[in-house]
């Protein structure tokens, strides 16, 4: 079997490039846990993933567990799925509560980090901590996933090294979650972090390409 | 003038800090995360720290869900 027939339909060249990167997810619910599926499916090599909770049966709605998997902690549930899609993935599945003063240890190694917890209070000090630690690394947040429809209110905003995915407005207090608002968020956080390691990658790439070009131009070919 | 979300305008004037900024738009101080010209301003400098003209201020709102 030829496991890289997995990615036969990928874009030319994005599976070359994400199988040596690491992404770090900080969740794994309606947000982690569908994030993690789609950047396995993109060819990500490596993913970091840490959650304390284990799966209750109100978690079906919008995340990516199934019935069997209720009382599982949700990091070894994921893995297991995970590895179902490409046995050849690294997946470090971390049952720890992330805080601040662990997440240090477990997102060091990200090449780019995703924000994924449930709790507003939560994504406050991750970004708060991540600018100050990891200034030239992004972290890719979602804020305002909540009810149904409008899609169209969905945005990607740039600010620093952190990108806030969502409408910024609808809450879970108020609004509810549905896997079909949830989904797409997770979605827009995975497609930026494909776009931000493809960039990474292809701007290296350019810088040697630029760097050849200078020493070509002093030394011949 | 400083830009608000890349949307609304405030009249610069000297001194003004991100605490006033927030007041002008009229918000308050919980789940926000303030970015002046790109980069983090933590809430406890929100009273101190001044903006400069022409600055572009991003005030991300936090919302629960996940």
């Amino acid at each position: 079997m030829n496991y890289e027939e997995i990615f036969i339909r990928n874009p030319i060249g994005v599976r070359n490039i994400l199988k040596t990167s690491t992404v770090g997810i900080a969740g794994c619910g309606g947000l982690g846990s569908n994030i993690a599926v789609t950047l396995v499916r993109s060819g990500v090599g490596k993913l970091i993933i840490a959650d304390h909770d284990k799966v209750e049966i109100s978690n079906l709605n919008r995340q990516f567990f199934f019935l069997e998997d209720v009382g599982r902690y949700k990091v070894e549930a994921i893995q297991k799925y995970l590895l179902q899609i490409n046995t050849r993935v690294k997946i470090r599945a971390v049952k720890r509560k992330i805080t601040l003063d662990n997440f240090n240890c477990f997102f060091g190694m990200a090449d780019v980090m995703i924000e994924a917890f449930d709790k507003a209070e939560t994504k406050k000090w991750m970004i708060s901590q991540w600018v100050k630690d990891y200034p030239h690394i992004p972290l890719i947040c979602a804020s305002g996933l909540s009810g149904y429809g409008k899609s169209e209110d969905l945005k990607t905003e740039k600010v620093g090294n952190v990108y806030v995915c969502g409408d910024q407005i609808t809450s879970s207090d108020y609004d509810g979650l549905c896997a079909s608002r949830v989904a797409l968020v997770a979605s827009m956080q995975a497609n930026k972090a494909v776009e931000l390691l493809m960039d990474e990658v292809y701007n290296d790439y350019s810088q040697q390409q630029r760097q050849d070009q200078v020493e070509k131009r002093h030394y011949g070919s | 003038m400083i830009t608000v979300n890349n949307r609304d305008k405030i009249k610069w004037k000297k001194d003004i800090t991100v605490a006033d900024i927030l007041k002008i738009m009229g918000y308050d101080y919980s789940l926000i995360s303030v970015h002046v010209n790109d980069e983090f301003v933590s809430e406890d400098d929100y009273s101190e720290q001044t903006v400069p003209d022409n600055a572009k201020v991003a005030i991300i709102h936090l919302a629960h869900g996940g």
